[in-house]
């Protein structure tokens, strides 16, 4: 057994410059620590598990389109001659986007569960604890903390949300190579959709894990914001017929994001009958990036040293 | 670092004012000029000793004021002057649930290590702070004198030129503050510079070469510990055979302030240089007590403190 004495050793070469990344290094450690809770590793793999659930779908469906269609017509569920009639590179599209547009919604679920476990203590614990300081008495500026905060919890959302729907796509994708390139702008929106999703949730969950000093009142609170927003505005939409309380839901606000991406307005006349929707793209947008900024601001004005 | 950089102030701040915003100066045209070494910071609770260090830390910008700390400015030089300083603050501050030693080698990370020698020092300081069979543990289950350990830990962690330790002795049993003191001891041998905030005042006398005494936000006093505490050669201790408030308010009438200490009947006199002992006898006869031991009292730390926080305006 080596015995080691008990010396304070200098360092031969001292640091010369900060972190380069400091919010990489933040994120990569205390994402590592987050994925060795069970629940969390429940969540985040069992996420995965639609993804599965639609490959087989879609393999089932591709390998058995005349018979699928024969019991459509049997039953008359659609109008066959609509299909018939549409040409094959707006069909692919179609049945693409409906696919990615059901899967990101059983995703969407999953990213809000998974925010409110591996954000609720980001910032909250820190506050409690008070070891922002700890964080802010190194070389990095504020927003290193806020982004190496946000890491941990977009990275795996982003997993969450664009590996299924990149799975299901590649598969779809192989077993009729003739869709690849009407679905090629598909892998572009699962990109983008994804990343949206898993920052905005990301930062917007620093902001409410701010907000307290408990994890618990924290997930409470990110809850309440999604939810207690959502039943609002379809009352209010609903009392008032007028669409534009709809903008006032964080859900509905991801939600139009992804319809619009999907373009599904321009495709439902084409194909089949879908709710149609009443708001373009940048309105939600442009509320999400100032929900976002809001929040990102109060996660710094919090994080401000305080009164001794 | 250049050749000067030992002749350097270690700190060196004119005029620092920081106000919270609610009229409440935290500091007041504070003024500092410290050489390389180890010294404690004093003050009661609210002096604005916490935020001195923050502002030296560069994460308060001050309201005026300016400065350098180890020759880099307080203002726009923070993240390089980070690089050089190791803070361990008061609060628990623990990272959450993480493991010892992977908190410790992220804050060297942070510091500018890279991963494999942040992870090799992080080792290094947790056995030298005496967690090295804790190390894999997470300081969720640590006791309050092993928190203390792994902030100092931190603090060590990417071999600051500069240590800023807030209450280092904070919740610590007598053999642990003891170990602490040893640990900061030989820190200081070694080279490193080190600022000590505490309440506990003997920590400062044995561990510090000066004192800075802060009071409503300035600087009242400072300067090495041996010259504060034989700094007033003509105090006297007297233990005294009879009343003790009869015989301070004698010794008052005799124009000198006397300090009571009524659980042990001894009262301690600050007379005037080179005055004689006459006063005292005076006052005694006056009292109708009886003197049974009268000796030159050596000052405490504590003596100073007490003496430089009743004082209007402070001296340096």
């Amino acid at each position: 057994m080596a015995i080691h004495e008990r010396i304070y050793k200098r360092l031969d070469q001292h640091p010369t410059r900060a972190a380069t990344w400091p919010a990489r290094t933040i994120g990569r450690v205390l994402g590592r620590q987050a994925m060795r809770s069970w629940k969390t590793r429940l969540l985040f793999y069992g996420a995965f598990a639609p993804g599965l659930v639609f490959g087989l779908m879609v393999y089932i469906v591709t390998r058995n389109e005349d018979r699928i269609l024969r019991l459509a017509r049997q039953f008359s569920l659609t109008e066959i001659s609509t299909f018939e009639n549409v040409d094959a590179e707006v069909w692919y599209r179609c049945g693409s986007n409906l696919v990615f547009m059901l899967l990101g919604h059983v995703q969407v679920w999953f990213a809000l569960l998974l925010t409110a476990v591996l954000g609720a203590p980001l910032v909250a614990e820190d506050l409690r604890t008070q070891a922002g300081e700890v964080y802010l008495a190194r070389p990095l500026a504020p927003r290193d903390y806020v982004m190496g905060k946000a890491i941990v919890i977009a990275q795996r959302l982003f997993v969450v949300l664009a590996a299924p729907a990149l799975f299901v796509l590649l598969m779809a994708n192989m077993l009729i190579p003739a869709s690849f390139v009407a679905c090629l702008s598909l892998y572009f929106i699962v990109v983008v959709f994804s990343a949206l999703v898993a920052v905005s949730n990301a930062v917007l969950m620093l902001g409410v894990s701010s907000l307290t000093r408990s994890a618990r009142y924290a997930t409470a609170i990110w809850f309440l914001i999604y939810f207690v927003t959502w039943i609002i505005s379809e009352i209010l939409v609903a009392a008032t017929d007028n669409h534009v309380f709809e903008l006032c839901s964080w859900r509905t606000n991801q939600h139009i994001v992804l319809s619009e991406m999907l373009e599904l307005e321009g495709l439902h006349e084409a194909i089949m009958v879908l709710p149609s929707i009443e708001h373009s793209l940048w309105p939600s947008l442009l509320i999400i990036a100032v929900t976002a900024g809001l929040a990102c601001w109060t996660v710094l004005r919090r994080m401000q040293p305080r009164k001794v | 670092m250049g050749e000067h950089a030992d002749v350097l102030p270690l700190i060196d701040v004119r005029g620092i004012r920081v106000d919270y915003g609610d009229g409440l100066l935290a500091l007041d045209g504070l003024d500092l000029c410290l050489p390389r070494g180890c010294h404690g910071l004093l003050g009661v609770n609210g002096a604005g000793k916490s935020t001195l260090l923050k502002v030296l830390l560069g994460l308060l910008r001050p309201r005026a004021g300016s400065g350098t700390v180890l020759g880099e400015p307080i203002h726009g030089a923070g993240e390089r002057l980070r690089l050089r300083i190791g803070y361990m603050p008061e609060s628990d501050a623990h990272l959450g649930d993480l493991p010892a030693i992977e908190s410790v080698a992220m804050l060297g990370e942070l510091s500018g290590l890279g991963a494999t020698e942040a992870t090799r020092r992080a080792h290094e300081v947790l056995h030298y702070c005496g967690l090295g069979e804790a190390r894999m543990r997470s300081a969720d289950g640590f006791s309050a004198g092993m928190r203390q350990r792994l902030k100092l830990a931190g603090a060590l962690v990417h071999d600051p030129e500069l240590l800023f330790l807030d209450e280092p002795a904070n919740g610590l049993d007598p053999a642990g503050r003891e170990t602490m003191l040893a640990m900061l001891r030989e820190v200081a041998a070694r080279g490193v510079s080190i600022i000590v905030s505490t309440h506990l005042l003997p920590d400062v006398h044995e561990l510090c070469d000066s004192v800075v005494i802060v009071s409503k936000g300035r600087v009242v006093r400072s300067g090495r510990v041996d010259e504060l505490i034989t700094g007033l050669a003509d105090l006297w201790r007297i233990q005294i055979d009879g009343s003790v408030d009869a015989y301070a308010k004698a010794l008052e009438a005799e124009g000198l302030e006397p300090r009571l200490d009524n659980t042990r009947g001894v009262v301690a006199v600050q007379c005037q240089p080179h005055s004689g002992t006459t006063a005292l006898f005076r006052a005694a006869v006056n009292a109708s007590v009886g003197i049974r031991e009268l000796s030159p009292g050596t000052k405490s730390i504590e003596d100073v403190f007490f003496e430089s926080i009743e004082e209007p305006h402070g001296h340096s």
